[in-house]
C-alpha cells in the first residue's frame, strides 16, 4: 500500500509535468469507474462514453494545475466526469423516442431480466446527483468525504444525498428480488 | 445492493479504455505535428534555396562539361506509390483540396481530413468498427459520418456528428434499442435513413432531418417475402428527398431472378423491381452482384454483375440508369464483356448517366458519360500490378481510387476523368 502510494505520488508528479506516459499509467485504470459513474449519471451508453472521453482530454489539459503532493488521481478525474456529465445533460440533445413501446421492446428482447427491470426503472427516477452518489457510495465503494469530494459537496450533504437515494431505490430492489 | 447497481449499468462498447486513450494521445501528437510542420517549413524553405543554387550551378556546369551519360539515374520508386499502413482505405473527397480519408486498421478506424489536397493529414476521429460508407460535412459545418459495424459485434448505430466542420465528432445516440440496425442512408448532411430491425419478423423505418439530433419513428412493416431475415438488417437502402428507396439485397437472398426492393411511401410498403434481364444472360439471384447509386431527386444507376452458366461462367459487366429512384429502369448497358473472374467490379455513379467501372481485368478504366452510348476504355492507367478496388468521382473529371497490388493499398488520384493517375500519399 505505502509504496503504491509513493509509485502514484511519482506517476503524478511525471503526469503534473506533462510525462504521457505516466498519465496513460494513471489514467487506464479510471476509465472504466469513469464510465460507470457517467452512465449511472446520463444513462445512455454513448453518451456516457463521449463523457468519460471528453473528461479524459480536459483532465490531459489540465493536469498541470493538480495540486503539488496529490497522491492519486482517481477523485479528481471523478470529479472531471461528473462536471462533463452535467454539461452533457444541459446540451443534450433530444430524441424522439416512443417510451411505451421502448419498455414493452426491452421486456421483449431481454425477458431474463424482465424481473430487475423495475430497479432500472427506480434508478431512472432519480436526480442525475442522486444516481452519481449511490454509485460512487455503492458502486465503488468509495468512503462518504470521497463521495463529497467527487461531487463537490459537503460530507453531511453527500451522506444526506446517498440515505436519500437508496431510500428511495430500496422498494423496487425488493420487488426485484422477489422477481429473480 | 452494488450487485443492483452494477445490473443497472450497460457496459460500455469494447475497446472504450483503449479508444480513450488514443483521443488522449492525439492532442499532443497534433501539438508535435505543429511544431515539426513549422521546423519542416523552415527546411523546406533552406532545401528550396539550396536547390535553386545547385540547378543554376549544375546547369552551368553541364553545359560547360557536356559529358555523355551525365544525366543520371531516375528515383528507384518512380511512380512514388505509398501502400496504406491499414488493413482498408476510402477516400471521401469533395474538391481538390479538401477531403476526408478513413483508414482501419486492427477493428479500428480513424478518419483523417486535408484541406490541402492530401499533402498533409489530421486525424479527428477514431471508433471501433469498419470503415465509413459516407462522410458528408456541408458547408455551414455540420456533418455526419456513418461508420461501418464492428465485426463480430452487435449491428448497432455507428454514427457520428459534427457541428465544427469536422474538428471534433460526437456520437449519435440509438433512439431506440433494437437487436440490429442497417447502414443508415443520408442524402445530404442533415436528412438520414435506417432500418432498425425489431425482431425476427418486424422492422422499422428511422429517420432524421437534423443529422442524427432528433429522430422519427417512420412505419414499421412486416415484410418477410422481400426481406427475408428481418433480424439482420446490414443492408443499405439508397433514398430519395421524398421517401423513395432502393434496397440492394445481398447476393443470394431469396430464390427469384436479380431484382432489387423499392418503396415509394418512406418505407411503409415495399415490392420487388425486376430490371430487365441482359440478352443471352442467366442472372439467378446467387450469381449476381449489384449495386445502386442515386441522387436526391431520384436519378440513378444500377450495375449488375452476370454470369452465364452455360458460358465459361466468366462475368460480364451492365449498367442500368433510372430517373424515378427505380420504378422503371433502361434496357440494360453492357459495358464490358466477359473476362477473367473477378469477385466484385470497381464502379461509380454520378448520375444517370456518367458512370466509371474497372475492367474484367482490373486494371482498365471503363469510362462513360452518355449513359453507355458510347465507352471509353482506358488502358494500364495504374502502376504495373495494381488493380482498381473502389472509385468515386466528385466531377467529371476528379475523383479517387483505391487500387490494390500484393494485398497492399494505395490510393490514386485523377484530374482528367481516369485517363491518368498519380498516387496520393496517405497518413502515416
Amino acid at each position: 500500500m505505502g509504496v503504491g502510494s509513493a509509485c502514484d505520488r511519482e506517476l503524478v508528479a511525471a503526469a503534473r509535468l506533462r510525462d504521457a506516459n505516466a498519465f496513460e499509467t494513471l489514467l487506464r485504470p479510471l476509465i472504466e469507474p469513469g464510465y460507470r459513474l457517467a452512465y449511472s449519471m446520463l444513462q445512455r451508453r454513448e453518451e456516457a462514453e463521449d463523457a468519460v472521453q471528453e473528461a479524459a482530454l480536459n483532465a490531459w489539459r489540465s493536469i498541470h494545475r493538480l495540486s503539488e503532493g496529490t497522491e492519486s488521481l482517481r477523485p479528481w478525474f471523478l470529479a472531471i466526469v461528473v462536471n462533463q456529465c452535467r454539461m452533457a445533460r444541459r446540451s443534450r440533445w433530444w430524441s424522439v423516442v416512443r417510451q411505451a413501446e421502448l419498455g414493452d421492446r426491452l421486456e421483449h428482447v431481454e425477458e431474463r431480466w424482465v424481473g430487475r427491470m423495475d430497479v432500472v426503472r427506480a434508478m431512472g427516477t432519480l436526480s442525475p446527483s442522486d444516481r452519481a452518489a449511490l454509485w460512487l457510495r455503492f458502486g465503488e465503494d468509495l468512503a462518504i468525504d470521497q463521495v463529497a469530494q467527487v461531487l463537490g459537496i459537503s460530507p453531511s450533504a453527500a451522506k444526506a444525498r446517498v440515505y436519500r437515494a437508496a431510500g428511495r431505490l430500496r422498494p423496487a430492489m425488493r420487488l426485484g428480488e422477489a422477481q429473480s | 445492493m452494488r450487485e443492483v447497481l452494477h445490473f443497472a449499468i450497460e457496459p460500455p462498447a469494447p475497446g472504450l479504455v483503449d479508444r480513450v486513450l488514443a483521443a488522449v494521445a492525439e492532442r499532443p501528437l497534433a501539438r508535435r505535428q505543429s511544431r515539426t510542420h513549422w521546423a519542416l517549413g523552415l527546411a523546406a524553405t533552406a532545401l528550396a534555396a539550396a536547390l535553386v543554387v545547385t540547378l543554376v550551378y549544375g546547369a552551368r556546369t553541364a553545359r560547360q562539361q557536356a559529358l555523355p551519360g551525365s544525366h543520371g539515374t531516375p528515383p528507384e520508386s518512380a511512380a512514388g506509390v505509398v501502400p496504406i499502413s491499414g488493413t482498408a482505405v476510402r477516400p471521401f473527397f469533395t474538391s481538390a483540396t479538401g477531403g476526408w480519408l478513413a483508414q482501419e486498421s486492427g477493428g479500428r478506424t480513424t478518419l483523417y481530413r486535408s484541406s490541402d489536397g492530401g499533402a498533409t493529414w489530421s486525424a479527428r476521429l477514431t471508433y471501433a468498427g469498419g470503415l465509413p460508407s459516407q462522410v458528408l460535412v456541408d458547408a455551414n459545418g455540420t456533418g455526419i459520418a456513418v461508420g461501418g459495424q464492428p465485426t463480430g459485434a452487435a449491428a448497432d448505430l455507428v454514427l457520428f456528428r459534427t457541428q465544427d466542420g469536422g474538428t471534433s465528432w460526437k456520437r449519435v445516440d440509438a433512439p431506440l434499442t433494437a437487436p440490429a440496425w442497417g447502414i443508415p442512408f443520408f442524402i445530404d448532411a442533415s436528412r438520414g435513413w435506417v432500418l432498425v430491425s425489431l425482431g425476427p419478423d418486424s422492422a422499422e423505418i428511422v429517420s432524421t432531418r437534423d443529422g442524427g439530433a432528433t429522430w422519427s419513428a417512420g412505419p414499421a412493416f412486416n415484410d418477410r417475402a422481400n426481406f427475408p431475415g428481418l433480424s439482420s438488417v446490414r443492408l443499405r437502402i439508397v433514398w430519395t428527398a421524398d421517401g423513395h428507396g432502393i434496397a440492394v439485397l445481398p447476393a443470394g437472398s431469396g430464390s427469384a431472378a436479380v431484382h432489387v426492393v423499392i418503396t415509394d411511401d418512406g418505407g411503409a410498403t415495399w415490392r420487388a423491381s425486376f430490371p430487365p434481364a441482359p440478352r443471352g444472360e442467366v442472372v439467378d439471384a446467387g450469381n449476381a452482384m449489384l449495386d445502386a447509386s442515386l441522387l436526391p431527386d431520384g436519378r440513378g444507376a444500377l450495375f449488375l454483375q452476370a454470369v452465364d452458366p452455360g458460358g465459361s461462367g466468366a462475368p460480364a459487366l451492365f449498367a442500368y440508369s433510372t430517373g424515378d429512384a427505380g420504378r422503371t429502369w433502361s434496357q440494360p448497358v453492357r459495358l464490358d464483356g466477359r473476362a477473367p473472374v473477378r469477385q466484385s467490379r470497381a464502379v461509380f455513379a454520378m448520375d444517370e448517366t456518367r458512370w466509371w467501372a474497372s475492367s474484367g481485368s482490373g486494371d482498365d478504366l471503363l469510362v462513360t458519360v452518355d449513359g453507355g452510348r458510347t465507352v471509353r476504355r482506358h488502358a494500364g492507367v495504374l502502376p504495373a500490378g495494381y488493380v482498381f478496388g473502389s472509385l468515386g468521382f466528385w466531377s467529371s473529371t476528379d475523383g479517387w481510387a483505391v487500387a490494390t497490388s500484393g494485398g497492399r493499398a494505395a490510393v490514386f488520384l485523377t484530374s482528367d476523368g481516369g485517363a491518368s493517375w498519380r498516387p496520393l500519399v496517405p497518413p502515416a
